[in-house]
């Protein structure tokens, strides 16, 4: 019932869930957006997966965008973006295919938008402390490039669990270079977008392999602290050309 | 190394880093491979800032003029840097070639379903163009058909051998 609901009348918040080899996952999670939480609409982007996750996705009848070629998370992401650009959604949620982001605070980070803000991250460090480890270090050093760059303190910049709104969602239909990343997130900080946080908790990923693997950590981090410091920034000058 | 000539390299190496950035933020250049020019740019310009480096690294690696090393150094970084956009090269095209068949194949078979329905809900003599058109389609298959069993069979040979 709730199924056939959905189908006639359009919901404003657009779930992306990017799937990439997620045979093991894809199944729980999209289940659990469409037992539980019918008043959003969703959007899982198979990135070319070489696993069975396409075949899961054909089989259970999923909203699907089914890319030919993989892009990668932030390829997959902006093909999310389009979509929901062109249907006209006002507001766009990712949660990851893996299982990580726990759909419960998306109605948190909607009230919290209504408050007047254009990206809102759900944030694992708001009210608990990091945790000592090599993948916190490189969370703070993005940090510090975040308060250098735009004045402002993100507690999880690399928080993938965000919010964004329409005019978010028209600039990254018209930047190429805007994935979701904190790399975007300073840009359009610096661009006039309105950030805020709300505290969620993230679940371990259950089975499959992340895209993040620790061998990419480094570079990933080489790239956001480059992009932050030198490429981002200078949009400034033309502040609140994109936004609004 | 007089003063003159690390004035002049300093200065060199930093208006490199200055341009590069500059056209790196104003071209639509993809972040990822504008990292590569702002990391070597900056190489550049520490290394005109403290050039004993050079000195100390082709001591130890036993190079007797620290410019051969200097060569060596860039000559490598740029090497690898044309592999990898080759990789990169080839994969975009391949990627596009992709592409480009998938639409081609994606479009052909949304205009044969699209004819398909015209020549149902059609009646009278235009019933006749529509099953004209399916023949021609339903050949075309056959003979698509015949030509991968050919494949087929050639491979089924080569295996065989």
């Amino acid at each position: 019932m709730t199924k056939e609901k959905r189908k006639n009348d359009l919901s404003d918040t657009l779930i992306i869930v990017p799937a990439y080899n997620e045979e093991e996952n894809i199944e729980r999670v999209v289940d659990h957006l469409i037992e539980e939480f019918p008043q959003y609409d969703y959007v899982v982007i198979n990135d070319a997966s070489k696993d069975r996750t396409f075949e899961i996705i054909k089989r259970k009848k999923y909203n699907c965008l089914d890319l030919p070629i993989n892009l990668g998370l932030s390829g997959g992401f902006q093909a999310g973006m389009k979509y929901a650009y062109i249907k006209g959604y006002s507001y766009v949620v990712q949660i990851d295919g893996d299982g990580q982001h726990r759909p419960e605070y998306i109605e948190s980070m909607k009230e919290k938008m209504d408050e007047g803000y254009d990206i809102v991250i759900g944030s694992r460090y708001l009210e608990k402390k990091k945790p000592e480890s090599a993948r916190t270090v490189g969370s703070i050093m993005i940090e510090a490039a975040l308060r250098l760059t735009t004045g402002g303190w993100i507690k999880d910049p690399t928080s993938g669990m965000r919010m964004y709104d329409r005019k978010v969602i028209e600039a990254y239909n018209k930047n190429a270079n805007f994935r979701p990343e904190p790399d975007t997130i300073s840009c359009l900080i610096n661009n006039g977008a309105r950030v805020a946080e709300v505290p969620v908790v993230m679940d371990e990923r259950v089975g499959g392999t992340s895209y993040l693997t620790p061998a990419n950590a480094l570079k990933y981090m080489v790239q956001m602290m480059v992009s932050i410091l030198f490429i981002q920034d200078i949009k400034r000058k033309n502040k609140g050309e994109m936004i609004k | 190394m007089t003063l003159q000539l690390r004035i002049i390299l300093f200065a060199v190496s930093a208006l490199t880093m200055i341009m590069i950035i500059k056209r790196v933020r104003t071209s639509r250049m993809r972040i990822d491979d504008a990292v590569f020019w702002i990391v070597f740019s900056f190489l550049l310009l520490i290394l005109s800032i403290f050039p004993k480096i050079i000195w100390f690294i082709s001591d130890l690696a036993g190079i007797e003029t620290p410019a051969n090393f200097l060569f060596i150094l860039i000559f490598f970084v740029l090497i690898i840097r044309l592999f990898q956009l080759n990789i990169k090269l080839s994969q975009l095209e391949s990627k596009m070639q992709e592409l480009v068949q998938r639409i081609a194949v994606d479009e052909t078979l949304k205009r044969e379903t699209v004819e398909k329905v015209i020549s149902k809900n059609e009646s009278g003599s235009l019933i006749e163009d529509g099953s004209k058109n399916m023949t021609d389609s339903q050949d075309m298959l056959m003979r698509e058909a015949a030509a991968s069993g050919t494949d087929d069979g050639e491979k089924n040979d080569i295996s065989h051998t």
